[in-house]
């Protein structure tokens, strides 16, 4: 009802012809996406290394969520299989996609720059320090020590130091963004991969490759709460930022003479993201490019505005992560690869046509 | 929505012992000065006298450091920076950004200090956009993209956004600098028609003799003096301050015309 008004209000006003097109083009957009994330999770849940088919899948989900435990004519082996093991690492890799994503966006906006990522700006470095810190402690001192938490304070102290090396002044240029990213990143890495090898028997240590590259084999039901509310809960916030996210874009002294207090809101966006950033790397490790490559395309086709560009940069995102999950499930007959390097074999190309190419801007 | 919004209609501005000091060099030395706020004000000096320093200071870009400033008594610390995008339009330089807003877009978002949260555009907001870019000519480009424009262009789809702000007092930071003399005329008549109070910051004296109520003169920070065009643009001060010989006629509608001579060089 309010859409078909807007957009017939729209018509009355001929020249915004464009916007009456995108919008009607746009109905769409989100459903069909949400519809096809779905298929596309039901059959990342189906393919593996058992097959199962469509149906049963669905038939296991449907029998699982109206509480009974067994399914009639599918072996209990296959239950478990879909609903213990595939179907959380599917809503993991879902919601750890729209949350990078999400990231991305988020961060190109506050520092003006289509090229801020999580990963490439060294915040997921700086989280997995954290998280390393936070399971070396643990097991020293013999108490859990809240891994998310400590992956916050990580990807904090990585967020400010890459903002004061770039000089945090009146526009980050694009290289000293980059080179500053590099620094912290590297130098996280290091200090991460330090303590794993040092502590190579904590208990809970992940290997250096699950830190470095990424991976959504863990994923279990009782971890599932904490990423897919915090992804959830930043989702609907942020889409109540959208006009101060394009204010953003103006630039800093056109945002502040729209009544937005830009350095506060960049501030607090920044933390907010080094919190998802923090808690999607300490749950599944360093999965990079996701936030770069996703905001990136959905910006070629839906333009810079963020009100149609962060639902489609939620939904692709995790579309996107569910298919490069599955991929790294089934590309390797012997086993998992892990999904970062799937991600970064997809992201480096994209990262350098951006850094080097004519197109260095929040269009296409 | 737009009619409820309890609009600041400014009066004067009252600037007290402003003082900007940056990497050691004092940009303004105790600036006191009171600027009438419902008329077209021209702000003029040489390059560096801290014209745009002061304006960034009414526009809240640089933070005050020492001094105070009232819009109509009330000092500018009190007043919230929505409430004050609310009634103040600022057209600056701007840089040119790295974004693909189409010129609807931009012009839509001079609704921004009206919007909450959640808050969706209504039939009101089109209109007023729809009626700003028809004002600044940029009606029938809405759908183009804003990066495919040319700098004039560019510059006034940003005039478009301020109107679509609504804004009962605008300020001008230099936004003819990059124009040629079409553009700069077309932009100074299109808002001294708006019939609001302006401060603009301007190089050319002669667009600030025909277009300004009231021109302030500043040199080295300080405001030297003010007055109608007629009586501050003058040959002496022009030689004063810009060190220019200089012819000055009256218009035969009444506003001071400069015919600038070249100076005489070494021994007469």
């Amino acid at each position: 009802m309010a859409k078909a008004k807007v957009a017939a209000s729209v018509k009355d006003y001929p020249g915004t012809r464009l916007q009456a097109h995108l919008q009607t083009r746009y109905s769409w957009v989100l459903p069909g996406l949400t519809v096809f994330l779905f298929i596309v999770m039901i059959g990342a849940i189906s393919i593996g290394s058992t097959m199962i088919s469509g149906s049963d899948t669905l038939r296991i989900i449907a029998a699982k969520l109206g509480g009974y435990d067994e399914v009639p004519h599918i072996a209990p082996a296959l239950v478990d299989i879909v609903w213990d093991l595939r179907v959380p690492r599917v809503i993991l890799a879902a919601t750890v996609g729209a949350g990078l994503a999400l990231a991305g966006v988020i961060m190109q906006a506050s520092v003006q720059n289509p090229l801020a990522e999580p990963f490439i700006l060294g915040i997921a470095s700086g989280a997995s320090v954290g998280a390393v810190v936070a399971i070396l402690l643990g097991d020293i001192i013999g108490v859990s020590m809240g891994l998310p938490l400590w992956a916050f304070f990580g990807a904090l102290g990585a967020t400010l130091s890459v903002l004061a090396l770039s000089g945090m002044g009146r526009r980050i240029s694009t290289v000293k963004l980059v080179l500053a990213g590099a620094v912290v990143s590297a130098l996280c890495t290091a200090l991460s991969n330090f303590i794993v090898y040092m502590a190579a028997d904590a208990e809970g240590m992940q290997s250096a490759a699950f830190w470095t590259m990424g991976s959504l084999a863990d994923a279990k039901w009782e971890r599932l709460l904490w990423p897919v509310s915090v992804v959830a809960l930043m989702s609907v916030y942020f889409l109540s930022q959208v006009r101060i996210l394009d204010a953003m874009l103006l630039g800093e002294d056109i945002a502040l003479t729209l009544g937005i207090n830009v350095h506060r809101k960049r501030r607090w966006y920044m933390a907010l993201v080094a919190l998802l950033t923090g808690l999607l790397v300490a749950q599944c490790g360093i999965i990079g490019f996701v936030g770069l490559v996703i905001p990136h395309m959905a910006r070629s086709i839906w333009g810079a505005g963020h009100k149609r560009l962060l639902p489609v940069v939620i939904l692709s995102g995790a579309l996107f992560l569910v298919v490069a999950d599955l991929l790294s499930r089934i590309l390797l007959p012997a086993g998992d690869l892990p999904v970062g390097i799937l991600t970064a074999l997809l992201g480096a190309p994209l990262f350098m046509k951006l850094l080097f190419g004519k197109a260095n801007n929040f269009g296409g | 929505m737009a009619d409820n919004v309890k609009k600041l209609r400014l009066h004067e501005i009252r600037i007290d012992g402003l003082s900007y000091t940056v990497d050691n060099a004092t940009i303004l030395h105790n600036l006191s000065v009171t600027l009438p706020a419902d008329r077209f004000v021209g702000l003029i000096g040489p390059n560096g006298c801290g014209k745009s320093t002061l304006l960034k200071h009414l526009y809240r870009v640089l933070p005050v450091q020492q001094g105070v400033i009232y819009f109509d008594d009330v000092p500018i610390s009190a007043i919230s920076l929505g409430e004050a995008a609310q009634c103040i339009g600022v057209m600056g330089q701007f840089h040119a950004v790295q974004f693909d807003f189409t010129v609807w877009q931009v012009a839509m978002m001079g609704r921004t200090p009206y919007k909450k949260y959640f808050d969706e555009d209504t039939e009101e907001d089109y209109r007023i956009a729809a009626e700003a870019l028809r004002r600044v000519g940029m009606w029938e480009k809405a759908e183009r993209s804003f990066l495919s424009l040319s700098g004039g262009e560019q510059q006034r789809v940003m005039l478009a956004r301020v109107l679509t702000q609504e804004p009962t007092y605008l300020i001008l930071d230099e936004p003819t600098n990059h124009l040629d003399i079409t553009y700069q005329f077309e932009l100074l008549s299109l808002v001294k028609d708006l019939g609001i109070g302006v401060i603009a910051a301007l190089h050319d004296l002669n667009l600030a003799a025909m277009f300004c109520d009231e021109v302030v003169v500043m040199e080295k920070g300080r405001v030297v003096t003010m007055g109608p065009p007629n009586a501050v643009l003058t040959e002496n001060l022009i030689q004063r301050i810009y060190g220019v010989p200089s012819v000055v006629s009256r218009h035969p509608e009444g506003y001071p015309m400069i015919r600038y001579e070249r100076p005489s060089h070494g021994p007469a």
